[in-house]
């Protein structure tokens, strides 16, 4: 028997979230991030019909996601320079507790991964939400063992942000 | 966080984000409504077209000219509506293709975008050149011709240097977009290469 066809609203309660977390490492403007994170996702329900399941259904809508948000980032041409140019930028839908200390390890975590360089966000943010090493090759078009020297690379960079030892 | 392989504990904290679901499911359901109805839209529009396409033709003062008109509309309506039905679809092939194969897509898509506009300047400086010797040398290849429609040339020859210039003026412009639009690419596609 055929597998009966995944829905929008089941893309969403399974992978919304992680669809958000990658748009939230790659637009820090709230306004922005909501747009992107629904380009993303009319994306992906444009694209179900087409999902023959022969990748896991999380590997298929993350692919989806980087490759919104990875165009999001190089048609923003001026926010890539902001990027580069202020990393410390805070949210504005944040308050000032945060620059008191009291930031959640969340909070400092996703700051580390939008001081990364583009590529390395993108394998990082992927190995967070669990992708194996051949998953990610899937997604970005490398190979796994390309994938595995360069998130050593990336951990240790995002350690080096977070200020813990390497 | 410490450890050697900690990607499982960095993970857990990456995915304690706070998300608001419900609010994602409400927005997303009221977009795709949205798009629904463009489309439905879209499609209704083309209708009526058609219909109205109809009555003209059945008109007994419609000329046959204005028959040839309505056929090719006719023809070209559908084409119209599926080039606009697929630039809604988004990202072109944004499920298929990795990020890596996606931006080489687009830097051989700018590239052939600059091969076409260089093609589209040498072509059109060519016939200005044709042109322009066609008209100067008139005279000599025809030597009975009526003089007295030379000026008329002339103007002739103005307005198509005028209209050739602005045409390669526009095609320089498309050129240079679509280098930087190439260059943009490059840059990405260079920092996933040095990640």
């Amino acid at each position: 028997m055929a597998p009966s066809p995944t829905t929008l609203e089941q893309v969403i309660a399974a992978h919304g979230a992680a669809i958000a977390r990658v748009a939230g490492a790659f637009e820090r403007n709230p306004a922005r991030r909501d747009e992107l994170v629904q380009d993303i996702l009319m994306a992906i329900w444009q694209a179900l019909p087409r999902y023959r399941g022969d990748a896991g259904l999380r590997t298929f809508v993350l692919r989806i996601a980087h490759n919104h948000a990875v165009d999001h980032v190089a048609r923003e041409t001026r926010d890539l320079a902001r990027d580069a140019l202020d990393p410390e930028l805070p949210d504005g839908a944040e308050g000032p507790e945060r620059h008191a200390g009291l930031r959640s390890d969340a909070e400092r975590l996703l700051d580390a991964v939008r001081r990364l360089p583009l590529g390395q966000r993108e394998l990082v943010t992927l190995a967070l939400e669990g992708l194996s090493h051949q998953e990610i090759a899937d997604v970005l078009g490398i190979t796994a063992n390309n994938v595995a020297v360069r998130l050593t690379r990336a951990r240790a960079a995002l350690k080096s942000m977070l200020g813990e030892p390497r | 966080m410490t450890g050697d392989d900690d990607w499982s504990e960095l993970g857990a904290t990456w995915r304690a984000q706070p998300v608001d679901l419900p609010r994602l499911r409400r927005e997303t359901h009221w977009k795709t409504w949205r798009m629904r109805l463009a489309v439905a839209g879209e499609l209704l529009s083309a209708a009526v077209l058609y219909g109205f396409a109809i009555w003209a033709w059945e008109r007994p003062d419609t000329t046959d000219l204005h028959r040839y008109w309505i056929a090719l509309w006719c023809a070209v309506m559908p084409l119209l509506l599926w080039l606009s039905l697929s630039a809604r679809r988004g990202l072109w092939r944004a499920a298929d293709e990795s990020v890596v194969g996606l931006l080489r897509l687009r830097i051989a898509r700018a590239r052939s975008g600059e091969r076409l506009g260089w093609l589209t300047i040498g072509v059109t400086a060519a016939m200005l050149v044709a042109a322009s010797l066609w008209i100067g040398l008139f005279h000599h290849l025809h030597p009975t011709a009526d003089t007295a429609k030379a000026a008329r040339r002339l103007w002739g020859l103005v307005g198509i240097v005028v209209f050739s210039l602005s045409w390669i003026g526009g095609s320089w412009w498309y050129i240079r977009a679509r280098r930087r639009e190439r260059a943009r690419w490059e840059g990405v596609l260079r920092q996933m290469d040095e990640a």
